[in-house]
């Protein structure tokens, strides 16, 4: 099978159930939400460039959906057992794998773009309000690719820890525990290095990394890096084991 | 002709010995029943030919070569193993569908199959909506896709209906007398002595027996009653009964 084919098909079993539309849906109210708390709380004015920042960073907010996604696409297929027709069909698992992961990208990419969308389309919204017009400057551009990246770069992160735990309820609570308590930990071990864990480099590509912490297209470059250990340690331990 | 080769086959998990040392011939161009009771180490050995499992020791050959190294591997075997694998949330046809394009076929092949499978007025619905027995036909619409020479099937008969398992049994005898190979795993024993002309027996992970029914039964038995008198003791230490040649006969 070829890997337009293999690809194909890894979307089409995206597109045949819903949960994948449904965590978009999710997604757009999550993002519009998080704008209106911006405006609701009502500590920054309309149009600062400070209130902008607040409200269009919510696209980053995503990436835990981005998890969730990745997960589902690999993990899912151990809970419902299609894993084995998969790789009957494709016993190079390596190469299911690669595909699985490789098409959350895209997927990332899709998830991060209409919530980025969205953000937009609320903040507009929101300034429009109150007269004011929404700035569409370089930070903005910047805040917003960067939610993007942090999106795409987790879904894959997502998928990669789905194939490797195979429990989907195991591979989502551990993803967000590692984000909401043990990155944390970790982070207090490492000192200056915790600003170069995954979480913190999500952070870092929107602008919400603490002051003299890596630049934007630094935490983009360590975090794909991350997406790609885990890609490796994905296939590496899917490989070598049995299919229950 | 197609046949399947269990050479040797050995798989261990932990101190559990789950297949020990297996090597049977299965022919084409006949029904192969692959029985044994619960914990037998029947699917785990249909598993470990499938290349699911990887073996502590042995292989098994599918015309003559692994599984995973088949170039269209499931237009050679189509194997249903445990009759789920499926989203609930999936349609029955969209199943199909992606079944189609991992096995390597034109979507109007799924028609085909639905229509085999008597599932067609079904295959608009979710899946999870679905009885035990509608899935067993979906799982089996799945494994016919490809037209296989190869048709490896665990407890097929699971859930169907009286009507489902004459249709089943009959499905299985016709593929037999295309040529096809077909190798069945069941505990349904009168169900497996009206549609099976070979038996292979495993105990404790251990062949018992392998040969034609008739064999087996020709002192007056009937296929339980020899089933259960190969299964009813432990195998004795060291005895390995593999088959004399590989058309038919063996000890019993």
């Amino acid at each position: 099978m070829t890997w337009s084919n293999l690809m194909s098909v890894e979307f089409l079993k995206l597109r045949t159930v819903r949960s994948p539309l449904a965590l978009l849906l999710g997604a757009q109210l999550i993002v519009a939400a998080g704008v209106a708390g911006v405006a609701l709380a009502d500590e920054y004015p309309a149009g600062s460039s400070r209130a902008t920042e607040l409200a269009l960073q919510h696209v980053g907010l995503l990436s835990l959906l981005g998890l969730v996604l990745g997960a589902v696409t690999t993990a899912g297929e151990y809970r419902h057992r299609t894993i084995c027709d998969t790789y009957l069909a494709v016993p190079s698992r390596a190469r299911v794998i690669a595909a699985k992961t490789l098409l959350m990208v895209p997927g990332g990419v899709v998830l991060g773009t209409l919530g980025a969308l969205t953000a937009l389309a609320s903040t507009a919204l929101w300034y429009a309000a109150q007269d004011v017009a929404l700035p569409l400057d370089s930070a903005t551009a910047r805040t917003l690719a960067g939610g993007i990246l942090w999106c795409a770069c987790f879904t894959v992160i997502g998928a990669a820890v789905g194939a490797i735990v195979r429990n989907l309820a195991v591979a989502v609570a551990g993803a967000l525990t590692w984000i909401a308590l043990v990155e944390g930990i970790v982070a207090g071990l490492l000192g200056d290095g915790a600003d170069w864990l995954p979480f913190a480099c999500g952070q870092a590509l929107v602008g919400l990394g603490p002051d003299g912490g890596p630049s934007p297209g630094a935490a983009g470059t360590v975090l794909a890096g991350w997406a790609l250990l885990l890609c490796a340690l994905a296939v590496s331990s899917t490989v070598g084991r049995d299919v229950p | 002709m197609t046949t399947l080769e269990f050479q040797g086959l050995t798989k261990r998990f932990g101190e559990v010995l789950a297949v020990d040392d297996l090597t049977v011939h299965v022919p084409a161009g006949q029904v192969t029943g692959f029985l044994g009771p619960n914990g037998a180490g029947k699917s785990t050995a249909l598993r470990l030919a499938l290349g699911l499992l990887r073996p502590t020791a042995g292989r098994v050959l599918v015309a003559g070569a692994p599984y995973a190294r088949l170039p269209r591997p499931r237009q050679v075997v189509g194997a249903v193993l445990d009759g789920e694998g499926f989203h609930p949330g999936r349609s029955g046809h969209d199943h199909l569908r992606i079944q189609a394009r991992l096995v390597g076929v034109p979507r109007s092949r799924t028609e085909e199959v639905l229509e085999e499978v008597e599932l067609t007025a079904h295959a608009a619905r979710r899946v999870g909506g679905y009885s035990l027995g509608m899935r067993r036909r979906l799982g089996l619409a799945a494994a016919l896709l490809g037209d296989p020479q190869v048709l490896v099937l665990d407890e097929p008969a699971n859930g169907l209906d009286p009507s489902g398992v004459a249709w089943l049994r009959g499905l299985l005898k016709a593929r037999a007398a295309r040529g096809r190979t077909v190798l069945v795993s069941s505990h349904q024993l009168s169900e497996m002595a009206r549609t099976v002309d070979r038996v292979v027996i495993l105990q404790e992970g251990r062949l018992r027996w392998a040969g034609a029914v008739e064999r087996l039964t020709e002192q007056g038995e009937d296929l339980e009653d020899a089933f259960l008198r190969l299964t009813s003791d432990p195998p004795p230490e060291g005895e390995r009964v593999g088959e004399k040649n590989r058309t038919g006969g063996n000890r019993g």
